[in-house]
This record gives C-alpha cells, sequence and structure tokens, in this order.
C-alpha cells in the first residue's frame, strides 16, 4: 500500500478515494449487520 | 424505605471489605506522601512524561466510562425512551462519582493543586483546549449533582426541594448532553498539537470524533456492566421497575453499543486512510493496532450483535466487559503507550507502584461511595411517596 506522491493533490486524491470506498462499503454493511442484529427482534419499533 | 429493599444483614469481614481496606490505607499513607514530598517522590513522572496514568487511566478513562450519565439521561428524557427511566439513576450516580473522582485524581496530578481555580478566576485562557476541558468538566460535574440530587433529597424527605431539581430535568439533560458532547471531544483534541509525539496509527485529525464516538460506547457497555454487578450485589434494593426493565435496557443498550462500535470501527479505518499510514500496520505498533481495533472494537461489537439476537445475556455481559477494556487500552494508548512512542526504552514511562495504588485507591474510593449511597437511597427503586411523579 506504500505509493510515492510527487503532489499533495495525488495523495489527496489517492487517500479520499480510500475513504469513499471505506464509506460506501460501509454504509452497505451497516445495513446488512442492522438487519442482523434486529432480525429476531419481537417489538419491531425498537 | 419499604421491607421489600431492606438491606441483608452481612459481617463487615467479607473478601472485598478487607481488599478494599488494604487499598485505602496504602492509598492514605501514599496521599500524605504525595503531598508531603512532592510529586518527585511518589511518581515515575518525567520532562518526556509529564502525564502519567493519574491522567491516561484516572482522568482519560474515568472521563470516558462516567458517560454512561449523559447516554442514559438523554435516551430517556430526550429520544423518549421511559422504559430505560429506571436506569438513570445508577447511570447518574457513576457519572457524578466518576467525574467527581477525576477531579480529586486532579489534584493529586497538578504540581500546583491550590491552582485549580485558576482557570476561572485569574485567565480566561479561551484559546486553550485544557480550558475548555475544565471549564466543561466543572459545569458538568455541577448539573450531574442537580441531576443526582434528587435521590438525596428524597431519602432526606426534602420534598419541595425535591419537586424544585426534578423540574429541571429536561433543562439538566440537555446541558449534560452538550458539556459531555464538548468535553469528550476536547480531551481527544488535546493531543491534536503533539502530531510528532503520537504514533501516526492514534494520531489522526478527527481523534476528537474518536473520542466522542467511543465515549457513547463506553457510557453503554458501563451501563450493561455496573447494572450486572449491582443486580448481583445490591439485588435487595432493586424496586419492581428496575427489575422488570432491567433484560429490556441490556438488549436496548448492547444493540445500540453494537451498532455505535461498528461506527468507531469504521471511522478508526478513515483515519488511518486519511493519513495514508498503511504500511505502519505491518510493524509492531501496528500489530497492537489492529489488536485494539478486532479485539476491542470488531470483537464486542459481534458479540453484542450475537447476544442481543440469540438474547443471551452472558455474552453481552462479556462484550460489555471487553468494550470497557478497549476504552482502557485505547486511552492508555494515546496518552501514555503510543506516546512518544519513539523515545529508547531507558526514557520510556512506566508508573511506579505507588501510581498505580493511587490509581486503585479512586477506583475502590468510588464503589465504595457508591455502595454507601445504593445501600441507604432510593437508587434502583422509587421512593414511594414520588412514584407516580416521574
Amino acid at each position: 500500500m506504500t505509493h510515492e506522491f510527487y503532489t499533495l493533490y495525488d495523495h489527496m486524491l489517492h487517500s479520499e478515494t480510500i475513504i469513499y470506498m471505506i464509506m460506501g462499503i460501509s454504509l452497505v454493511a451497516f445495513t446488512l449487520y442492522w438487519f442482523f442484529i434486529t432480525g429476531r427482534d419481537d417489538n419491531a419499533d425498537d | 424505605m419499604n421491607e421489600q429493599i431492606m438491606a441483608p444483614k452481612k459481617g463487615l469481614m467479607t473478601p472485598f471489605n478487607i481488599g478494599a481496606a488494604i487499598i485505602v490505607v496504602a492509598g492514605i499513607i501514599i496521599t500524605i506522601l504525595r503531598f508531603t514530598l512532592g510529586l518527585g517522590a511518589v511518581t515515575n513522572l518525567s520532562d518526556y512524561y509529564p502525564w502519567g496514568i493519574w491522567i491516561g487511566f484516572d482522568l482519560m478513562v474515568g472521563v470516558a466510562l462516567a458517560a454512561g450519565g449523559y447516554v442514559t439521561s438523554s435516551a430517556c428524557y430526550l429520544f423518549g425512551m421511559k422504559r430505560y427511566h429506571a436506569a438513570v439513576r445508577p447511570a447518574i450516580l457513576t457519572g457524578f462519582l466518576g467525574y467527581f473522582f477525576v477531579v480529586v485524581s486532579l489534584i493529586y496530578d497538578l504540581g500546583r493543586p491550590w491552582r485549580l481555580p485558576y482557570p476561572f478566576l485569574l485567565g480566561w485562557g479561551t484559546t486553550s483546549m485544557l480550558f475548555e476541558v475544565a471549564f466543561c468538566v466543572a459545569l458538568y460535574l455541577t448539573v450531574l449533582f442537580l441531576e443526582f440530587s434528587p435521590v438525596a433529597l428524597e431519602w432526606l424527605g426534602l420534598k419541595k426541594a425535591r419537586n424544585l431539581v426534578h423540574k429541571l430535568t429536561i433543562l439538566l439533560t440537555i446541558l449534560g448532553v452538550v458539556l459531555s458532547t464538548l468535553h469528550q471531544s476536547s480531551l481527544g483534541a488535546l493531543f491534536i498539537p503533539a502530531p510528532s509525539k503520537l504514533h501516526p496509527l492514534w494520531y489522526s485529525e478527527y481523534i476528537a470524533v474518536f473520542f466522542f464516538v467511543s465515549s457513547i460506547v463506553a457510557g453503554l457497555s458501563m451501563v450493561i456492566f455496573e447494572g450486572a454487578i449491582s443486580h448481583k450485589a445490591l439485588h435487595h434494593r432493586m424496586g419492581k421497575e428496575y427489575l422488570e426493565n432491567h433484560d429490556d435496557l441490556t438488549l436496548g443498550f448492547a444493540k445500540a453499543a453494537s451498532m455505535v462500535l461498528a461506527g468507531y470501527f469504521t471511522i478508526k479505518w478513515v483515519g488511518v486512510a486519511a493519513g495514508n499510514h498503511w504500511d505502519l500496520l505491518a510493524t509492531g505498533y501496528g500489530l497492537w493496532f489492529l489488536v485494539e481495533m478486532f479485539g476491542f472494537i470488531a470483537l464486542p461489537s459481534v458479540l453484542y450483535a450475537v447476544g442481543v439476537r440469540e438474547k443471551k445475556f452472558g455474552v453481552i455481559k462479556i462484550a460489555a466487559v471487553i468494550s470497557v477494556l478497549g476504552i482502557i487500552v485505547n486511552r492508555l494508548n494515546v496518552s501514555i503507550i503510543c506516546f512518544n512512542w519513539y523515545l529508547p526504552s531507558a526514557d520510556r514511562y512506566v508508573p511506579s507502584w505507588m501510581e498505580v495504588v493511587i490509581s486503585l485507591f479512586m477506583v475502590t474510593l468510588i464503589m465504595l461511595v457508591f455502595r454507601f449511597i445504593a445501600n441507604r437511597m432510593p437508587l434502583f427503586d422509587t421512593h414511594p411517596d414520588y412514584r407516580d411523579n416521574h
């Protein structure tokens, strides 16, 4: 994962791209995780 | 007080009392040494490490673990989850005692403790993060005292004063959330001016957010953890409402803790990505970071989730213990273990045994005062005179 960056723009583009990927994956994962946690709930409004 | 919650007769010579007595006696002796001979006589603090475990553990961990107060009261009074009402009083007391002994620990740690009120009296250092922390902690301690006071006033039979304070509940809860948000995050922000001292895997421009989010986990986990201990040790003091809602509270808080831990896990990786520190994961500190991430954040999150899904309260309690340990590990990592991480081992800080005893002394005093109050005041039960007034 080590990169050589020659400009700040390159560095920002690289790190921001990974952050956006993490956030995108997380949003999907959180939804699935919530369904897993509440899958056997008796009370739907919890 | 009704007959149902009269304390059972127990001898004084219990293992807990004997252990507590030894720690209290040792703590008093070291306290005398600290205030007569100075910090150098009892601590291993140095110019490299002016903050030891009295800050790293007693203050950083103490403030985080005392977050149960604002988490529970805001869930009940601001988010309308009235079924958690029975847990508010013990959570507020835990928070109040936590903050009170944070200030006591600070008096031990300050070279000139009589200058503690100086920020408010002499110099308003409004550009200082420490000033913000001091100001918020002082105000929040007052708020917690007022939030807890109805319990003491009911016990003393001062109905008018109790009803007056009770009317302020919503206002105090809002103040509590605002002040907690500010100083929980500011404790992390204290390290923002030290990028060259804190290891890059723990240093982040988002460290204030990390501290705040992890304080919510700490608060939720401490309520579950403290509830489990109280359930065993103080069962005879618990009223019907508390006992009926205890399982529901445990499941609700575990569900919240699981999701918040998942969020915390994610933003910690965002911190690594923002600094592009992936290469450091293959170092010794990197492995320790992975232990914290997977062992103390991801693992309890999954355990909470499984515990809630399968309604396994034992699993939830284990998750609460691991989460509390995780908060301790994180705060010690940031303030001590990964601070000045590049120094040779001879210059690294290792607390003296007397510093450790003083920290144990503080924890023991919190437990003793909590037990003293819980055995006398209507903490787990509504006072019969106020049952319809909540």
